[in-house]
């Protein structure tokens, strides 16, 4: 798997261009700011890729509400920034147009709903915990923790920073199976609308010894549902495959 | 393996502590049973507030009056300090960790949700230390896997761990581990579990 340099490569690439626009009731100024264009990554995070977009819309709103926690909207959907953007992208696809239009708000911020993000540390807690428990599933933990903080550092740098031979150079650790044995189970969750996600144990060979496929899994995980029925996203952001299926 | 919990295991020793928590009135109940392996419980309290004094409301202070007459007006202080909290707590099975977790979320009275800052300050002082060594991989608020809504999370990547070392002495090693992790976050567990299970 850590082998297709060139697949890894272009998915890594992925971008998205997303036109950023002010709440028109926070606008505080006489003049409404223009709209901010972005390519992002689609395996990065909002909060690590929106600095400039609070940067332009602050100084349009309300001066008490200049140090307020930036939150977004898509369609009057609070987005949350702990998904990876591209995951974000696919589960609202059907009603997006590109550019993907998103609105920016300083004000009531959606606490129900929404995860805090005070700062860049609590994405970074958020990734690392995913990258452990997607690390249990695979190695019980063998690899992550057998990993120096350095090896995390630089994990993390690297996908901050958007630098694909660092951030792989430690991943590849991750992919890799263990001696002859394959991951023990495969990570993955399901996101059906709002309801709970569905997480199984799920392993990545049959009883036969074969390689399971995206298929595989998808009878293993919804039994009873045929194929034409469901509609599929598939985007496993930190192990970097993504596919979609109709 | 040392440390990790079956769903079966977990399910058994669930079922065994509501049947102690409805014979002491401790209020915990099960949610979600219809789904398959995804039931929980959960607890809610209104206790005091311990450490209500960090949370003087910063306006207050902020105010051009002499600090005296701010504190000697029972009405300004007596607002935001003499609080009681909510407290909910959940149990959930992790089927990535094969161990119990605990989620939670507290609020004042008036129904303000705690940040993550108040969380930590509130962490029991034995475990201050071992909190800011490294806080953001210890507690974090984290979506709810069933609700999908945001809680605060004990982080599960020791639990294994610390149940491998209790595993074979406990009858009930959810009613061990949540007596042992629970006081992290104020939630204290009535002895009478531990003399009840061991009774019987």
């Amino acid at each position: 798997m850590a082998n297709d340099r060139e697949v890894l490569r272009e998915i890594w690439e992925g971008r998205l261009p997303v036109c950023f626009q002010l709440n028109s009731e926070e606008v505080y100024s006489l003049q409404a700011p223009d709209p901010y264009y972005l390519m992002v990554p689609r395996l990065s995070y909002f909060p690590l890729v929106t600095d400039k977009v609070r940067k332009q819309f602050v100084r349009y709103i309300q001066p008490d509400k200049q140090e307020a926690e930036m939150w977004l909207d898509f369609n009057g959907q609070a987005l949350r920034w702990h998904y990876p953007i591209g995951v974000l992208f696919d589960m609202y696809v059907s009603d997006i147009q590109l550019p993907w239009n998103i609105t920016v708000h300083f004000d009531k911020f959606p606490e129900e709903e929404l995860l805090h993000c005070p700062c860049r540390e609590a994405v970074e807690s958020h990734f690392m915990s995913c990258v452990k428990e997607a690390d249990v599933l695979k190695h019980r933990s063998q690899v992550v923790s057998s990993m120096q903080k350095k090896d995390h550092n630089q994990l993390w740098l690297g996908l901050q920073n958007d630098k694909f031979d660092q951030f792989w150079a430690v991943n590849r650790k991750l992919m890799e199976a263990s001696g002859d044995e394959v991951f023990k189970y495969i990570p993955f969750r399901f996101y059906c609308g709002e309801g709970p996600f569905i997480q199984r144990l799920v392993r990545p060979v049959t009883e036969e010894g074969q390689r399971k496929t995206l298929q595989h899994l998808i009878q293993e995980v919804f039994p009873n549902e045929t194929n034409r029925k469901l509609k599929l996203m598939c985007h496993c952001a930190v192990h970097n495959c993504k596919d979609v299926n109709n | 393996m040392a440390g990790y919990v079956s769903w079966e295991e977990f399910e058994r020793c669930v079922t065994h502590l509501l049947t102690i928590s409805d014979r002491l009135a401790d209020g915990w109940v099960l949610h979600n049973k219809e789904a398959p392996e995804a039931a929980y419980l959960v607890k809610k309290v209104t206790v005091p507030d311990a450490s209500n004094k960090t949370d003087i409301d910063a306006s207050v202070l902020l105010l051009e009056e002499p600090l005296d007459d701010i504190l000697e007006d029972k009405n300004v202080i007596a607002r935001p300090t003499t609080g009681a909290l909510t407290w909910e707590y959940h149990v959930l099975y992790s089927h990535s960790y094969c161990v119990p977790t605990l989620y939670f979320n507290a609020w004042t009275t008036d129904g303000r949700l705690l940040s993550l800052e108040d969380v930590w300050r509130r962490v029991h002082t034995k475990f201050q230390r071992s909190l800011q060594e490294d806080r953001w991989s210890v507690l974090t608020q984290q979506e709810h896997p069933v609700l999908r809504r945001p809680y605060y999370w004990l982080h599960p990547c020791r639990t294994a761990q610390i149940l491998g070392c209790l595993q074979g002495r406990s009858p009930n090693i959810v009613i061990t581990w949540l007596s042992t992790v629970g006081p992290v976050v104020g939630l204290t567990l009535d002895p009478q579990y531990g003399e009840i299970t061991l009774s019987e």
